[in-house]
This record gives C-alpha cells, sequence and structure tokens, in this order.
C-alpha cells in the first residue's frame, strides 16, 4: 500500500472520495424472518459516541484516495488499514462505503453542512492511536436521529462484509 | 443447638456430624451478606447499585468480563419477556430471544457501545405487544443503550428506538419519499402512525 495522496493534515478530502467507517453486528439491520441476514446498515452506526461522559468531536473514517490504484484497489486499502487501527474488526461486521460528495450533498439538502477533512493519526489529541495514514474525520455531524437514519439509507447504504477482507 | 451451615460449593446443607465443613455463624452471616450485595450490584442497573449504596454497603468495582456482562443482559431480556409471553404470537418469544442472542453475541460486541437498559427492553415488549402489531421487527442497538426495532416493507421503512420509561421514538421513511419522525408514549403510538398506514408494517398479507 503505497500512499499517493499529497494533502496534508486538515485539508479538505476530495469530493471524488470515498469514505469507509466499520460498522458493528449489532448496528446493522436484519432481516425481520431471519436475524443472521444483513439487509442494510442502522443509523446509528454514524451516530457520535461517548466516552467517559465525552462526545467524540467527530466521527472517524477511512479514506480510499489516500492510497493509488483504481477504486476497487483504494477501497481495499483503506479496508485493509482497519487491521491497524484501534477498533477490533469482527467476523460479522461491515464496512459502510460512502463517496464524499453525496454524504455532503445528502445532509446539506437537509441544512445540514458537514467538514470532511484529512486526519491521519495519531494526532496530537489521540497520541496513543495506531499508525493510520488513510483516517478522516467528518465534523460538525452531531445530527439527530432522523439525519442518521436518511445517511444509512441514503449515502452510506453500501456495505461490504468484513469476511471478504480479513480471515477470521 | 444444631447448627446446619452451608457447603459454598455444592449448595447443599452440610450437618453438624461433618464437624470440618461447618461454617462459624459470623462467618456464614458475612458471606451471605456479601452474596446479597454481589447480587445487587450484578444485576446492574443503576437502581440496584443505588439499593446497595443507600444501605450502606460497600460498592465493590464491577470486574465482569464484557462475555459475563452481555450474558446479563441477554438474561434480563428474557426475564423482560416473561410477564408479555402470553400476549406474543405462537412462535415469536423463541425467536426474539434467538435474534436478542445474536445482536448481544459477545464475540461482535463493539466494546465501546453501552449496553441495553433493561427499562429498553420494557418499552420494546410493551410495543411488540400492542394491538394490530402482527408481524415480528428486526432488532439492532442504539449505542446508547436501547434496543431499536424497525419493520420494512419493500422500500417503506419504520425504525423505532425504545427508550425507557415507555417511550417510542420512530423515524418513518415511505416509498416515494415522505418522512416523517416523532415521539410518543408507546400507548399512542399507534394513533401517531395512523396517517401512514401502518398496516404496511404491522400487518401479515
Amino acid at each position: 500500500m503505497t500512499s499517493v495522496s499529497s494533502l496534508k493534515r486538515h485539508d479538505p478530502i476530495p469530493d471524488g472520495g470515498m469514505l469507509i467507517r466499520w460498522v458493528p453486528w449489532s448496528k446493522l439491520e436484519k432481516a425481520q424472518d431471519d436475524p443472521e441476514r444483513v439487509v442494510g446498515v442502522m443509523g446509528s452506526a454514524f451516530q457520535l459516541r461517548e466516552k467517559d461522559g465525552v462526545k467524540e468531536p467527530y466521527l472517524s473514517a477511512n479514506w480510499s484516495g489516500h492510497f493509488g490504484g483504481d477504486h476497487h484497489e483504494g477501497v481495499t486499502s483503506a479496508i485493509l488499514q482497519f487491521e491497524n487501527c484501534s477498533i477490533q474488526v469482527k467476523k460479522k461486521s461491515v464496512f459502510a462505503v460512502g463517496r464524499v460528495e453525496h454524504i455532503k450533498s445528502e445532509l446539506l439538502s437537509k441544512g445540514k453542512k458537514i467538514r470532511v477533512y484529512y486526519a491521519p493519526m495519531p494526532d496530537s489529541s489521540c497520541p496513543d492511536e495506531p499508525h493510520n495514514p488513510c483516517h478522516v474525520a467528518v465534523s460538525q455531524i452531531d445530527i439527530g436521529d432522523e439525519l442518521l437514519e436518511a445517511l444509512s439509507r441514503g449515502a452510506w447504504k453500501y456495505y461490504v462484509p468484513a469476511t471478504d477482507y480479513f480471515n477470521f | 443447638m444444631r447448627y446446619v451451615a452451608w457447603n459454598e460449593k455444592t449448595t447443599t446443607p452440610v450437618f453438624p456430624s461433618d464437624e470440618k465443613n461447618i461454617v462459624p455463624k459470623a462467618a456464614l452471616a458475612e458471606s451471605i451478606s456479601q452474596k446479597v450485595m454481589d447480587t445487587a450490584l450484578r444485576v446492574g442497573t443503576g437502581s440496584d447499585a443505588n439499593f446497595a449504596a443507600t444501605r450502606g454497603m460497600k460498592k465493590v468495582p464491577s470486574a465482569r468480563s464484557l462475555a459475563e456482562q452481555l450474558f446479563d443482559s441477554r438474561a434480563i431480556f428474557k426475564q423482560t419477556a416473561s410477564p408479555y409471553s402470553m400476549h406474543l404470537p405462537d412462535g415469536w418469544r423463541g425467536r426474539l430471544f434467538a435474534q436478542i442472542d445474536s445482536m448481544l453475541d459477545s464475540d461482535e460486541w463493539d466494546a465501546d457501545d453501552r449496553l441495553i437498559a433493561r427499562e429498553s427492553y420494557v418499552t420494546f415488549f410493551k410495543l411488540i405487544t400492542l394491538r394490530g402489531i402482527h408481524i415480528r421487527p428486526a432488532i439492532a442497538n442504539s449505542g446508547t443503550g436501547n434496543i431499536i426495532a424497525t419493520w420494512r416493507d419493500g422500500n417503506s421503512s419504520l425504525v423505532i428506538e425504545c427508550k425507557p420509561h415507555s417511550i417510542a421514538r420512530w423515524i418513518l421513511s415511505i416509498e416515494g419519499g415522505e418522512k416523517n419522525a416523532g415521539e410518543a408514549p408507546v400507548a399512542l403510538l399507534l394513533d401517531r402512525l395512523s396517517g401512514y398506514k401502518p398496516e404496511r408494517w404491522f400487518d401479515v398479507g
């Protein structure tokens, strides 16, 4: 995986980039008649979480454009980078994939402007985070569940199973 | 006087003839007290922890593993189901248990997520036993301590977050673009959804 990106920290991510977010099993929508069959991603997968009473400042994702190659190679490289993250990827989890411009426009159509910028790890706020050169931050996304649900059924509705990329 | 002690391992009474197994009375009382307190803390809800605190009991930091906490959460769901079971359609109980066992699988749980609160489970069972709901929902986790019920009919979906104190928060999306969200006591939910033909999600056929 070779980096071809010339972006500097806090630079905006180009609209054509793909953002990949890890989604755990419990935040996947299952079929009503089969609790093992995934039919979608829940809006709660994109919610800012609280840790020790403090809300995350931004939503974390990996960016496919950091690596060279075509669309497929970029997405694959960005997904494989999760192996080095603090996240422990689980067998039944998935990676939600959304295009930056679609995510932005989906929320803008509902009056919410977000910012997507390059934020490689570790940084000064998370010095203990493992090395992740394709990490991006989606800020100003502290939005209500209605918008999160719209996101999960719109711009960020595509997903790929973790088993396609990792051996468990 | 005959003392009857308690064998810790077998949980069967031990009689004085077996002298070496007798637990002194004071030690026995302390052991029982500790067990009561452990049970109160083990249940894990705020009210149970407060129960221990208000009685001057020492709060023991929880050292339970995530797997144990998830086991307890699955058990709480099943306990909560008990009084509602008679109102559930045939076959639902077992399938709901399979759904919760799957969702709270310790091999898959994201350790950063909050466990689902008992009060949310209560709201969930009040919701699915409403008269007029004949289709079992899928379930998911809000990540903030609540269970989510979802119904889907083609491209029309209904997502209900079951909040404590019998409050249902709904988000619906109808094929064609109509969307709506709101919050209401569970008992009023069907009334609030009546303009959106909720039978598309709740009725068989």
